[in-house]
């Protein structure tokens, strides 16, 4: 490299040489660093473990069928994994079963979004561990169809697809009407759900008039209540909202890091 | 400015009411869209799976299929919360400057609008359910989808216990482990029927078709509570965007005008076919 810059090699050819060696060196160490960097904000709070709501239903599973079946180690365990590379350990520990809700995302104390690790040590491991038919099935339309459900690739003729969602439209009125009537018969909604009474509220006796009666009106008051509650939760929540839709940048960095890796 | 509509696999190929009711409203909004050149797989679904050159693969196709249209796209309107997580996460997307908005972001300052053009009364009483991509994945807020209900005059919103909570629709769940996505679904359902609304709202083709399955295995399985069975049977679920379109006294005009002209042309054909013997 030095021999080519005329006048033959000095030192200050060598010092240009190796600062071009080394700033792309640099450059690529801070981008690593900054990507592991990320990942070792987990403090190991273990907030997202606790939101997740396939941890639960695995512990469920597990005291229903044994030890083992469904375990799902969480978020934090499988940033600390991919970060350790344990494989075998996240693979154990049911990375297929995260259903990318991202409650451990809206969570996390750091800023961290686990649901991508989860997503990313999916890649890291696609086509290791085997699948599972329904997984080799979507693959499959994936790859043949470029859609989820396969065979369907073209929509139905106009009319025909007039004619469904009328008869949607038509279902939707019915069952409306229907449930009018339900309540404006004499017991209210409340005797489709109690046990002790036959089924025969709904005889064609019920009174077509929609308007609903007095206790009614009171048995869903506190609900009212509770929904002004929590609108004013949303609302309170919507500065959170932008600062995690920001946050994705750096989702899709860490993801791309990991798969390199 | 270019809009493109991008309806997913399910909202474009299977769940076609939504898909009518979100072109439906759009006009009556007076917002002109783009319909992409063909619908493709946002490729979120391989992503799930791990497939991560798949989903590379259908994303650029999508993408640079748009290239064909006349004039850049500037925004993406989706009508899944899924598809618009995967545009959103996109490199591509994001290195052309495309806004990825959900149909629904447009509706809460148009309510008063579509009241003045015949959204009338829809007397029911709905829960909600809040789709985990559309809250937590787009970042679009909850009171986005309340501020909509609440501008239906009719209705009665009645909010479930744990009313963002997963319904074990997406993640590939279904794929990879159907009984823990039948599971999540069980409980998110009981949820619901405590309300004793007739109707689940969502935003979300995964959830709709989730939710579907979970008052079908409610209904079916015989070791249930009798009352709660046939609470579920008295339940639906709808979209959000169906409800509002279907709450327009004018929405079922034109598919009523589509059914009768091709009754019609059928009946023309066939008196034509008996002509001619």
């Amino acid at each position: 490299m030095v021999s080519f810059l005329p006048g033959g090699p000095t030192a200050l050819h060598g010092g240009v040489a190796l600062l071009l060696m080394t700033v792309p060196t640099l450059l690529i160490l801070s981008a690593i660093f900054r990507e592991v960097s990320r990942t070792l904000l987990c403090t190991d709070c273990r907030q997202c473990t606790a939101v997740c709501p396939v941890v639960a239903i695995a512990k469920e599973i597990d005291n229903k069928e044994g030890e083992g079946r469904a375990t799902f180690i969480g978020p934090a365990e499988v940033m600390r994994s991919l970060r350790a590379g344990h494989d075998a350990r996240i693979m154990a520990g049911g990375l297929h079963i995260c259903s990318t809700c991202r409650n451990c995302v809206e969570r996390c104390p750091r800023g961290l979004d686990a649901e991508a690790m989860v997503l990313a040590g999916r890649g890291i491991r696609f086509g290791k561990d085997g699948a599972t038919d329904g997984q080799v099935k979507l693959l499959e339309r994936l790859e043949k169809a470029r859609n989820v459900l396969g065979e369907i690739k073209s929509r139905p003729d106009p009319a025909s697809q007039a004619r469904s969602i009328l008869r949607s439209a038509r279902q939707l009125e019915r069952h409306l009407e229907e449930k009018e009537q339900e309540v404006s018969s004499a017991d209210g909604p409340e005797t489709t759900l109690d046990k002790d009474r036959p089924d025969d509220t709904n005889d064609g006796t019920a009174d077509t008039e929609p308007e609903r009666t007095v206790a009614e009106k009171e048995t869903v008051e506190p609900k009212k209540n509770s929904k002004s509650d929590r609108s004013k939760k949303s609302v309170k929540k919507k500065a959170s909202k932008r600062s995690a839709k920001k946050g994705t940048g750096g989702r899709k960095r860490s993801t791309r890091s990991l798969e390199g890796s | 400015m270019q809009r493109l509509v991008f309806d997913g696999c399910f909202y474009g190929l299977q769940l076609l009411d939504t898909r009518y009711a979100v072109r439906y409203l759009l006009k009556k909004l007076g917002i002109e869209v783009t319909e992409p050149p063909r619908d493709i797989c946002c490729g979120r679904p391989s992503s799930f799976i791990g497939d991560m050159a798949a989903k590379d693969k259908l994303i650029n196709i999508s993408v640079s299929g748009w290239g064909r249209l006349q004039g850049p796209v500037d925004e993406v309107l989706v009508s899944c919360p899924g598809c618009g997580t995967a545009l959103m996460d996109s490199a591509d997307v994001a290195r052309r400057g495309i806004e990825v908005t959900h149909f629904i972001e447009l509706l809460p300052e148009k309510m008063e609008f579509l009241r003045k053009s015949g959204l009338g009364e829809v007397n029911a009483r709905v829960t909600v359910h809040y789709p985990c991509h559309l809250n937590r994945g787009m970042g679009v807020d909850n009171a986005v989808m309340r501020d909509v209900l609440d501008a239906i005059r009719g209705l009665e919103v009645i909010e479930m216990e744990e009313a963002e909570s997963c319904c074990g629709g997406s993640g590939g769940l279904r794929a990879s482990d159907p009984e823990v996505a039948t599971s999540l679904r069980s409980s998110k359902i009981r949820n619901a029927l405590a309300t004793k609304a007739d109707l689940i709202v969502t935003a979300c083709p995964r959830c709709e078709i989730s939710l579907s399955e979970a008052l079908a295995e409610v209904v079916a399985d015989e070791d249930t509570d009798p009352a709660l069975r046939k609470a579920a049977a008295n339940m639906k679920v709808v979209s959000l965007a169906f409800l509002v379109a279907f709450g327009m006294d004018d929405f079922t005009k034109n598919l009523e005008r589509v059914v009768n002209e091709a009754k019609e042309r059928r009946a023309a054909r066939k008196a034509a076919e008996e002509g001619m013997i």
